[in-house]
């Protein structure tokens, strides 16, 4: 149950760092308010400019421009479009982070959804792990959510790799490198090894017997933790990399007890990092991870609506003309 | 002014400027695109540097312990300085929104951090005078503003009711730069000749015309040009016309973005810059035009082009001059380098800005052209100067002087 219940304290205090984190973005969003927002007086309160700026949202969401916007949030904000057009080679290593992040992201919140909040509505685990698709996230040991897991961490390492090698081995000239960005890079980094390590010792603490031999098997783990359900698609051994560094650590014949510590330490320090990361946030250049696919989605928007405007009124005026 | 009032006024930006601001990604795209940055490769200059500066101050400024606990310190008296100083060297040729792979509408943001800086009293002293003979004489050289038809002076023929007349269909907009300074002077009159050649109905406002107030509202000094916005629109309206066409792009944008904008209403007459009415009238066959020996190319005015988006209208009145020579620069369109002339700059750093007009000049030079073509009398003034410096034998003319010279050909 120790497993579990540390998954527990995690979703409740991740949450919690969630919230938080919301509060520091309202927080700062409450200080935008103190600039101008189209059609309200400068000196208007801040709860009048949100509602104004909130109508814009909504102006724009009730209407046909959301085809547009959403176009441009998926190709501009998320494929990075203009990037890609610029140089392949850099909008690779940044959709190779990026996109391995979000997807990353996505899968372990579908997790938590499965694991920690199913069961409070009265799901029984072998129900939650049942369910089609999602299910089969409920534990990591799946093979291919290992096999996902793994390659976008790797994708996320390879990406990072060619970061550094631009910043600090070919030293870009257009780039500006200040103590933020070492920080935000070895943070990243972190995420990323720390990733495979907390996995490694996972599997460690997970498959490794009472005389400290590697060997895993499905039926190590409770049925809590691993529902018989799940046990035909079971296959650590996708999660290639973490699977290869445990199976070296076996060879060391150190028990699972200890084996639980190291990955307690990792999981933990993991968790610390990505906190941190999240709070840093909207203090550092990474909050355009956040805002920069809203505005290229909105700045697309209105400079394809003024260059069909332009368009239509240089086409009407030799007609008026005539 | 204390350190305590010197603290960013959040009110100069937008809310969605303040989410550009933190929507840039430092990539540096921008960088290597910037003109200015490109001549003295000073830090300050480049847009990252002043989306990181913007953001610091108001950061440090307005989020207080939180902000210092992430590292952000408040702005010294000398970092204001620097900031000032690499705000006030650009040219606002808006190239860096072209490359920018988050589309931030830097030209605006721009403007807004000169407005924090003339808060602040951190502008370059001249725009004191500048403001000073605009909000006095109503225009940008302080000569007298009962003077604005003096380019008509020298002219064998000057069309009847160039000033005031009352029944007129098209207000012609001369503005500062064609009214005042005589290197230019060829534009109006070439203007008004290829108007009365082409029947037009029009007038000017004569003394009636004020600034457009684009040279303050640039500088960061926008609130006076509301009375001068007032003025003009008041003036147009009493001609009773129904069209107004400027051969100024910056006039242009002012009279077809920001005053509508300012007087909270669009009017009910249309603004057309000199190249779109041009193009009309060639359409129309009310212009003939017969030839032009020399090679040409052209320059996209940044106020024409990136902030108007007129790109095309130049180019077909060029490209119907029968057997015209047209080559493109090598920088065209979006991507048009800056003549130098723009964004007040020269009145920040006059060096700085005929570097950049040195290496346009160049550019044009290496199409084989022996004219560069421009629709904006500060860019032929400024290339014209440019080539004068540097010996470079190009000739430099404004759309509406080479057509009328086609015209005679």
């Amino acid at each position: 149950m120790e497993h579990d219940l540390r998954l527990t304290v995690f979703w409740i205090v991740h949450l919690l760092m969630l919230g938080l984190f919301a509060l520091e973005v309202l927080f700062i969003l409450s200080v935008w308010l103190r600039s101008r927002v189209p059609g309200v007086p400068v000196e208007a309160s801040r709860w009048r400019k949100l509602g104004a700026a909130v109508g814009i949202a909504l102006g724009i969401l009730f209407s046909r421009r959301i085809w547009t916007l959403l176009r441009s949030l998926v190709v501009d904000g998320m494929f990075h479009r203009r990037l890609y057009q610029k140089n392949t080679r850099r909008w690779l290593a940044h959709i190779m982070v990026f996109g391995s992040f979000l997807l990353l992201g996505i899968l372990s919140t579908i997790t938590g959804v499965v694991v920690e909040f199913l069961p409070l509505f009265g799901m029984s685990p072998e129900q939650a792990a049942s369910l089609p698709v999602i299910g089969q996230l409920f534990h990591a040991d799946v093979w291919w959510v290992a096999l996902l897991n793994e390659l976008l961490g790797l994708v996320v390492l390879a990406g990072m790799i060619l970061i550094i090698i631009r910043r600090y081995v070919q030293k870009d000239p257009q780039l500006r490198t200040i103590s933020a960005d070492h920080i935000m890079i070895a943070l990243l980094t972190l995420v990323a090894v720390g990733g495979f390590l907390a996995e490694t010792f996972r599997l460690l603490a997970d498959y490794t017997t009472p005389a400290g031999l590697f060997a895993p098997a499905p039926s190590m783990l409770s049925p809590d933790k691993f529902p018989p359900v799940l046990i035909p698609a079971w296959g650590p051994q996708w999660g290639f990399v973490g699977y290869a560094l445990a199976w070296l650590f076996g060879l060391l014949k150190i028990g699972p007890d200890v084996w639980a510590v190291w990955h307690n330490v990792f999981f933990w320090l993991h968790f610390v990092v990505v906190t941190a990361l999240l709070y840093y946030l909207p203090f550092s250049r990474f909050f355009h991870v956040i805002m920069s696919p809203v505005i290229v989605a909105y700045n697309t928007m209105s400079g394809q609506e003024e260059h069909r405007r332009h368009t239509a009124a240089e086409q009407k005026a030799p007609q008026a003309a005539a | 002014m204390s350190r305590n009032e010197k603290r960013v006024d959040l009110s100069h930006f937008t809310l969605r400027q303040m989410m550009e601001l933190e929507a840039c990604t430092r990539c540096g795209e921008c960088i290597e695109t910037c003109p200015t940055f490109a001549e003295v490769r000073r830090e300050e200059i480049h847009p990252l540097q002043k989306i990181a500066q913007t953001k610091s101050f108001w950061k440090a400024d307005h989020l207080g312990l939180l902000a210092r606990m992430f590292g952000i310190r408040p702005a010294s008296e000398g970092d204001q300085q620097t900031y000032s100083e690499g705000v006030y060297r650009c040219t606002l040729c808006g190239r860096c929104h072209v490359v920018c792979p988050v589309q931030i509408d830097t030209r605006p943001l721009w403007i807004a951090m000169r407005e924090q800086l003339v808060d602040w009293g951190l502008y370059p002293e001249i725009f004191d005078t500048l403001q000073a003979r605009i909000t006095t004489q109503y225009n940008i050289s302080g000569d007298d503003n009962a003077n604005r038809l003096i380019w008509s002076q020298n002219m064998e023929h000057v069309p009847e009711g160039l000033a005031g007349k009352k029944d007129a269909e098209v207000v012609y907009f001369v503005g500062c730069v064609g009214s005042m300074y005589p290197r230019v002077y060829s534009v109006p009159q070439s203007m008004v000749q290829i108007l009365e050649r082409a029947k037009i109905n029009f007038t000017t406002l004569g003394g009636e015309e004020w600034c457009c107030g684009f040279p303050l509202e640039i500088a960061g000094m926008g609130q006076h040009a509301h009375a001068l916005a007032r003025h003009n629109v008041e003036a147009v309206k009493a001609t009773g016309a129904r069209r107004l066409v400027t051969t100024c792009p910056s006039c242009y944008h002012t009279w077809a973005q920001e005053y509508p904008r300012i007087l909270g209403k669009p009017f009910d007459f249309e603004v057309l810059h000199a190249s779109e009415y041009l193009a009309e009238l060639v359409d129309r066959g009310q212009i003939k035009l017969h030839g032009f020996k020399q090679p040409v190319t052209y320059h996209d005015p940044c106020d024409l082009g990136r902030t108007s988006g007129i790109y095309d209208a130049p180019r077909q009145v060029i490209q119907a001059i029968p057997g015209i020579q047209f080559t493109e620069m090598a920088e065209n369109r979006e991507l048009a380098l800056c003549c130098g002339g723009g964004g007040d700059a020269e009145m920040a750093d006059a060096e700085l800005t005929a570097a950049v007009g040195k290496r346009r000049i160049e550019q044009a030079q290496e199409t084989g052209a022996q004219v560069v073509i421009s629709a904006c009398q500060q860019c032929v003034r400024t290339l014209m100067e440019a080539a004068r410096k540097n010996r470079i034998r190009i000739k430099a003319q404004d759309l509406t002087e080479v057509v009328w010279q086609a015209m005679q050909e």
